[in-house]
């Protein structure tokens, strides 16, 4: 980025909206992805809408390539900087712009972080569903990117089903205002099609999200299994029983022993092989009728115990473990590979079964916490990235894992995002001409490709090109 | 226009004739190469093509086929394989051209029940519900059939074939252009599949109908039974005249639906199991004259300017109105509107859409000919967004062989 540049950017965003040390630039060089870093050019933080409007016309002007920034939580390398690029952040743009209890939305800027959303509308009796690992730290505008999830998402729908209007920026600089709440709006829907665009579109600088009730009774249940096989089978058998918990999650033993052994520990009981984390929310008799019906379910495939949260003390750390768990993996090694697939929920076994064999046969360790309700693993590899020879082995597993999941009717992320990291194995998933669809919308709402580019659409969707992740970063 | 249907023909194409003169003929491909090669005969002859499913709800998605500006009307309808269905998922992935009605008879072998809940399902085609994006009246719970699309297959204008999205209830991978397509009403490309999710036959289900002479007080209980703790599937308040009607459907468990009676107002008249829902559906299109017609004109807005808007509405002289007060949308019949002049009749839309405006909501044409359609659509620069629905149409259809001159708006 050209000196030349920052003296009108810096007279929209003043001091404080500017980030040019070296030293300060360095907190920007990654997201959670820390195996690809670049160090940004210049970071911008701009105020508000308009603010981040100014910016995007002078940085179109000259022709330079933008990256949108939340909380950097993302796992896919949506928010690695590009060379010659600006990251524009919304960590200053935090605030809760209309608070609709009637109508039950809230209208927030993009850098709103996600917890803080439900905190400010829990006196209503509403609350934000989506509620990924990371929501004490991530925005509602990075949820957006990513179409994020989370583990209630098995009831509530990921971001985009709380979406209800955005104001984007696009990469010319012009404000587009679809922020008004009509649960059906007019003509195409924009806002749907914005949300898990990953920054590819433009910047979304507020967002109108759907606020949800807060369920009479809530039931938190923790089965105990001797088996993660046969806990995973419990999972596909609530799903063919067309049960409707809010939520299924799965533990198994190296996780729960790495919860256990830190400061989330939640009481799992650390000789399981495996535990199911089951939440039930609703009436009174329907949440007794749903657990009545799930116990059966559990038993029948050789659950040990089932224990219920007595208070909100006792749910809230039973979810404290479950959230905590990627931070408590630091226990196991110094770095985590957090894959992030989806599988048919027929299949669920099946494919726990061979990424652990993968990691295996590569001698790499390999846990798994994930939405076992939706499908939606995480396998995760530790390891040292320091090692360049456990560096490669993770990065083979993790294609190999998502291979699998491919060849089984699955799919390469359930709600971490393509960024930077499934990039190359997209043209394994889509065909060519599945790749230039997406590639022929992308070019009609941001022309010059100057938003997030190099991101998730390969550049050319063949396998020779595939690319994968340097060991050891980039810089 | 007339070459077109011989050289149609003569690629092996079922093809036939518009009933009318201003009718356009239709084209049936059996598959997508058929299919493909209708489109490239419509391109080689600067056709304007209106993909459709049985073509029951033209009248409102497509009004320029009634006003002859169509010239060839390409139906999926012979393209009705379920492709999968597997009820251990919850998921049914089925051609566009599949029944509405033995889709939902399918999964009901399975436990399961399909969204959206229409009216006379067997007249709708898989692919023609998901283009016009018609949700149906179980959106109170199970929100706008968008949200269940889970991905397509379709074919662009260009031949392209292309799929978003894929058969699984979560999935982040690439962009979800399946949202885009939806509602978009064959003016983006033409439906070839789709994946949706599935719920729960419920175990029990239970309609309220509660009557009185104005909508008001109907209005103001769905008002309270949207605070109170149940889940309704659906909550229309409907009715003309003196005569109005709350439909409150609860459904699922057993045990929810007797706990949620509770809630139920004094006074209602109560049918169990799914006789309920089929008195929803025939709600969708109601007899205001000799025939069941679709609504003349739709208003949305937020929920809790609803009341706000009917009154608006029923001062403009509606006959009849349905309206989903949680989902904020209202159905309105206006014969009137069918018998005036064209002057006349869209010197009295613009006003209603004016005071609608004033009132926080957006009105448009959906059962009327093409001029009312015409009068109410946005123009470029009147409607966020229209610019990027332009862009968007170039860029998969930059011919404008499925351009509508009212949809997404006025060029």
């Amino acid at each position: 980025v050209e000196a030349s540049l920052v003296r009108p950017l810096r007279e929209i965003v003043g001091e404080a909206g500017l980030v040019t040390q070296r030293a300060e630039r360095l907190a920007y060089e990654s997201d959670g992805l820390a195996l690809k870093r670049r160090i940004p050019d210049l970071v911008l933080l701009p105020e508000d809408t308009n603010q981040a409007a100014r910016c995007m016309r002078v940085l179109h002007h000259a022709g330079v390539p933008v990256v949108p920034r939340g909380a950097g939580t993302g796992l896919s390398g949506g928010a690695t900087p590009v060379e010659g690029g600006v990251v524009i952040g919304t960590a200053r743009m935090r605030r809760v712009l209309e608070l609709n209890h009637e109508d039950r939305f809230a209208r927030v800027q993009a850098g709103v972080v996600n917890v803080d959303l439900t905190r400010c509308c829990a006196d209503a009796g509403l609350f934000y569903a989506p509620d990924p690992s990371s929501q004490a730290a991530c925005t509602i505008g990075g949820n957006v990117a990513e179409n994020s999830g989370g583990p209630h998402c098995f009831k509530y729908g990921a971001t985009t089903r709380h979406v209800l209007g955005l104001v984007v920026v696009t990469s010319e600089g012009e404000v587009l205002d679809l922020a008004e709440p009509q649960p059906d709006p007019w003509g195409y829907d924009l806002s749907g099609l914005f949300v898990g665009c990953e920054g590819m579109f433009g910047l979304a600088t507020e967002v109108t999200i759907a606020l949800t009730p807060v369920p009479a009774v809530t039931e938190t249940l923790l089965s105990i299994f001797p088996d993660l096989d046969r806990c995973c089978d419990a999972v596909t058998d609530i799903i063919a029983a067309r049960l409707e918990p809010s939520a299924i999650e799965i533990l198994d033993k190296l996780t729960i022993q790495a919860v256990e052994a830190s400061v989330f520990a939640a009481g799992y009981p650390k000789d399981a092989e495996a535990v199911l984390l089951l939440e039930v929310e609703g009436g009174e008799a329907e949440v007794e009728a749903t657990v009545a019906a799930i116990d059966p379910l559990l038993q029948a495939q050789g659950q040990l115990e089932l224990r219920r949260a007595r208070d909100g003390a006792e749910r809230a750390r039973l979810w404290a473990g479950r959230k905590g768990a990627f931070g408590a993996m630091g226990r196991i090694a110094p770095d985590l590979y957090v894959a992030d697939v989806v599988a048919p929920r027929t299949r669920l076994r099946e494919i726990v079964r061979i990424a652990t064999d993968i990691a295996h046969e590569r001698g790499l360790k390999i846990s798994n916490v994930f939405h076992a309700g939706d499908g939606n693993l995480h396998p995760n590899i530790s390891y040292d990235r320091r090692d360049p020879e456990q560096v490669r082995k993770v990065l083979e597993a993790g294609d190999l894992i998502m291979q699998a999941c491919i060849d089984r009717g699955g799919s390469l992320t359930g709600e971490h995002g393509v960024g930077l990291e499934k990039q190359a194995m997209m043209a394994r998933l889509f065909a060519p001409e599945d790749l230039a669809t997406m590639h022929r919308v992308r070019q009609a709402l941001d022309p010059a490709g100057r938003m997030n580019p190099g991101k998730m659409i390969p550049l050319r969707a063949c396998m020779e090109l595939r690319t994968r992740p340097i060991p050891g970063g980039e810089r | 226009m007339n070459d077109l249907l011989e050289r149609l023909r003569s690629e092996g194409l079922e093809v036939s004739e518009g009933s009318g003169p201003e009718d356009p003929p239709v084209a049936r491909p059996a598959d997508e190469a058929e299919l493909r090669a209708a489109l490239a005969l419509a391109d080689e002859q600067g056709a304007r093509v209106v993909p459709i499913g049985n073509g029951s709800r033209l009248a409102w998605t497509r009004p320029e086929v009634g006003a002859g500006q169509a010239d060839l009307l390409i139906s999926s309808a012979r393209m009705d394989r379920v492709l999968d269905y597997v009820p251990g998922d919850g998921t049914l992935t089925a051609q566009a051209g599949c029944n509405m009605a033995q889709l939902e008879q399918r999964v009901a072998g399975g436990g399961h029940l399909l969204t959206p809940l229409l009216s006379r399902p067997q007249e709708r085609t898989l692919g023609g519900t998901l283009a016009a994006g018609h949700s149906g009246f179980d959106r109170q719970r199970r929100g706008p059939l968008r949200h269940h699309v889970l991905g397509v297959r379709v074919m662009l204008a260009d031949g392209t074939a292309a799929v978003s999205g894929s058969k699984l209830v979560k999935n982040v991978t690439g962009f979800d252009l399946h949202r885009l397509y939806t509602g978009s009403r064959g003016t983006l490309c033409v439906l070839l599949e789709a994946s949706l999710r599935l719920f729960p036959a419920p175990e029990a289900s239970l309609t309220a109908v509660l009557e009185h002479s104005s909508p008001a007080p109907l209005l103001e209980r769905a008002a309270q039974l949207r605070r109170a703790p149940i889940e309704p599937l659906a909550l229309v308040v409907e009715g003309d005249g003196g005569h109005w009607r709350l439909h409150v459907t609860l459904s699922g468990l057993e045990a929810k639906v007797e706990a949620e009676r509770a809630f139920l107002p004094d006074g209602a008249t109560l049918e169990q199991g799914p006789a309920g829902f089929d008195g929803l559906r025939a709600l969708d299109e109601s007899p205001v004259s000799a025939h069941l017609v679709s609504a003349h004109l739709v208003a949305t807005c937020r929920p809790s300017q609803v009341a706000a808007v009917v009154e608006g509405l029923q001062a403009s002289g509606v006959q009849r109105l349905v309206i989903q007060p949680g989902v904020a949308e209202v159905l309105a019949w206006h014969p009137e509107l069918e018998l005036e002049s064209p002057p006349l009749r869209d010197r009295r839309l613009l006003v209603l859409a004016d005071v609608l405006r004033e009132r926080g909501a957006h009105l448009a044409a959906r059962g009327l000919p093409l001029g009312a359609h015409r009068t109410l659509a946005p123009r470029r620069g009147e409607a966020p967004g229209l610019g990027w629905m332009f862009e968007l149409r170039a860029a998969l259809d930059g011919a404008g062989r499925f351009a509508s001159p009212t949809f997404p708006g006025q060029p």
